[in-house]
């Protein structure tokens, strides 16, 4: 392509890092926050934040599966399932949820959530309606305000080109180890590409995991071939014989009289070792064709497939023992898939891979905020001339602005609509949603007419402020605070307000160095409001030239 | 800008062109090579079905950053195109015989 190999691969990176980045941060962005998704769910109902909380309890199951039972048959009598969940590490509450009958033509109905107190007598059925962690979960993959099947391939196509400017990064960073340890501040573009390197070198092995098990999670839709060729075409067979998972239980229209689920307990804790139960659900509850499913709370093992233990749910037989699969390409899926989504973890290493993500969001903005500095650079003259910058630095500046100034933003107006939108709105939980995208569309309308480092400033501290209010907005409008979850060691709820301040408090000190940066600049001049470096350095690394 | 004279023009749209067969192999060829070694992993890999295909899938975008950074480092646009269609015609054919 160029003179050399090490040259096509300077500017594959360069190109394919910046054709897609802004794609690719929001599902960084989003993707990081999901390591947290139960956590804001949890931070995002109110309701539930007193006197919910509760650890599993072995002992207890029993009786709290006969008053499960004996709740959800009298309000979900004509349910097309019912969930029984119990307290885990990441969920750590009791609810009995069902799903409703679905509608003509949907396919699925309605699902209710009722969550128990601790005491178990009382329940609160008036959660407010919130997609919670679950909307930064599917904005990772399903994107939003469009069909999931689209969103999937336009994801993966954005993780293509993630592996393909990982692979060439690698490539093109002939002194890794020199430039891992050096850090030069305040020096313009030499700084950002540095910011770059340290940010990418440090959480390398990650973010090769995590773009190439991103693409394995729904590789059966991207990379069919391997089951058409194997099963003549019926990729059906290979999903079905995949997931190990018997045909759907279909109604009969027959009533029959669920059997006690307590009567399965000991059979279940046999089969189980002991170990928590994390949900139980009964199909088609009431009909003669219904079957209850059993799950094992996995905890921290890496293969963490959902495999259910079934029995009949009327005469109470086992159908299914639920033990997996064991074969080398199965559990390296799973390992695989597993180390994507991280569910094993415990709060460190979750804290770890929360950090790693911060970090290729720290990456790709660095990555694009470079590309933006040396482009500036090459166009000061004609600037400062008074002529436009062209119109490719204009679009990659006000795409900058948008989504690295404007995803901490928008992701705090998701938190305050959460809360002071009102409880019985209609499609209260799409309107949090679209708060989101309002307030980055607003930051888009500003970042077309101006991008200069005031608008920057002006953002990040409406961004850095409003993250540090999160723990005053939960006070008032929730019934309990920080210090109040401390005493009661509600560590998911302390945790999210100290980390919207810590966040909040990093976004102004970035502010602050924008700040001290304008300051350094010869004033008078037309472009002094503008990010840019009067010291042009060639900057090896990305151009190639060695020095 | 710059005024610019006709063989720069003339450079321009070469090097443009080249850009564009290149980004095309990469993306649509490089899929084909992809897909089809996938398909011919599937039933070469001497495991149960459910294996070798998961295997081939697993395997198959490891075949798809190769072809890619492939397309991008030999010298002409061209060459690219050839290895890619033949290799993926050779692996379909392959497919074709053993299956």
């Amino acid at each position: 392509m160029k003179e050399n190999f090490f040259r096509s691969m300077t500017w594959l990176h360069t190109w394919v890092g910046l054709l897609v980045c802004w794609v690719l941060l929001l599902i960084f962005f989003a993707g990081t926050m999901s390591y947290y998704r139960h956590d804001i769910s949890l931070w995002t109902k109110p309701e539930l934040h007193q006197n919910v909380i509760q650890d599993y309890n072995a002992s207890k199951v029993q009786s709290e599966l006969s008053k499960a039972q004996r709740y959800l048959s009298q309000h979900a009598n004509n349910a097309r399932d019912w969930r029984i969940s119990f307290p885990t590490d990441r969920k750590p509450y009791l609810s009995y949820s069902w799903q409703t009958q679905p509608e003509a033509g949907q396919r699925r109905g309605k699902f209710i959530e009722h969550v128990v107190m601790q005491g178990q007598d009382e329940v609160i059925t008036d959660v407010r309606q919130s997609k919670g962690g679950n909307f930064f979960y599917r904005l990772h993959f399903d994107l939003h305000y469009m069909p999931a099947k689209i969103a999937r391939w336009i994801v993966g196509f954005c993780s293509m080109f993630m592996l393909i400017a990982l692979i060439s990064g690698i490539v093109i960073h002939k002194r890794i180890f020199k430039d891992f340890f050096s850090f030069r501040r305040n020096k313009g573009s030499r700084s950002w590409l540095d910011a770059h390197n340290v940010s990418s070198v440090l959480a390398l092995p990650y973010h090769l995991m995590i773009t190439y098990t991103g693409l394995v999670t729904l590789m059966a839709m991207y990379m069919p071939w391997a089951a058409i060729t194997a099963y003549d075409g019926d990729t059906k067979a290979f999903r079905q014989e995949l997931k190990n998972r018997p045909a759907q239980v279909i109604p009969l229209g027959e009533s029959a009289k669920t059997i006690q689920l307590t009567t399965l307990l000991p059979q279940i804790n046999q089969l189980f070792d002991n170990k928590p139960i994390r949900q139980i659900v009964v199909t088609n509850p009431g009909d003669k064709n219904s079957r209850v499913s059993v799950y094992k709370d996995t905890g921290e093992t890496v293969t963490d497939r959902r495999v259910a233990t079934i029995f009949n749910a009327v005469d109470g037989t086992l159908l299914n023992k639920g033990i997996e699969p064991d074969s080398a390409a199965q559990n390296t899926h799973d390992t695989l898939i597993a180390l994507h989504t991280g569910r094993f973890s415990g709060p460190v290493l979750r804290f770890f891979f929360f950090i790693c993500g911060v970090m290729g969001c720290a990456m790709i903005a660095t990555g694009t905020l470079l590309w933006a500095n040396k482009i500036r650079q090459k166009q000061h003259k004609q600037i400062n001339q008074g002529e436009k910058a062209s119109f490719g630095l204009r679009l990659v500046e006000g795409l900058n602005l948008t989504f690295i100034a404007g995803l901490p933003l928008a992701a705090s107006v998701f938190f305050y609509a959460n809360r002071l939108l009102p409880i019985d709105m209609i499609n209260r939980a799409q309107w949090e949603a679209n708060s989101f995208f309002i307030a980055l569309t607003i930051i888009a309308l500003v970042a077309c007419f101006k991008r200069t480092l005031a608008v920057w400033r002006y953002v990040l501290a409406l961004s850095g402020s409003s993250l540090i209010a999160i723990p005053l907005l939960n006070a008032m409008t929730s019934n309990s605070d920080l210090l109040r979850n401390i005493n009661q060691a509600q560590w998911s709820l302390v945790g999210f307000d100290i980390m919207c301040v810590v966040i909040g408090v990093s976004i102004l000190f970035a502010r602050r160095k924008l700040l001290s940066q304008q300051l350094k600049l010869p004033t008078g001049r037309r472009a002094a409001t503008r990010l840019k470096d009067p010291i042009v350095i060639q900057t090896t690394a990305t151009t190639g030239k060695e020095a | 800008m710059i005024s610019v004279n006709s063989n720069f023009k003339h450079l321009i749209s070469l090097q443009l062109f080249n850009i564009t067969s290149r980004a095309l192999a990469a993306i649509f060829g490089g899929y084909l090579v992809a897909a089809t070694a996938c398909g011919l992993f599937a039933i070469i890999i001497p495991l149960v079905a459910v294996q070798s295909a998961l295997t081939a899938m697993m395997l198959s975008f490891a075949v798809y950053a190769t072809a890619i950074i492939w397309v991008f480092s030999v010298k002409h646009h061209l060459l690219a195109w050839r290895d890619l269609l033949g290799l993926s015609s050779l692996f379909y054919l392959i497919i074709l015989l053993v299956s």
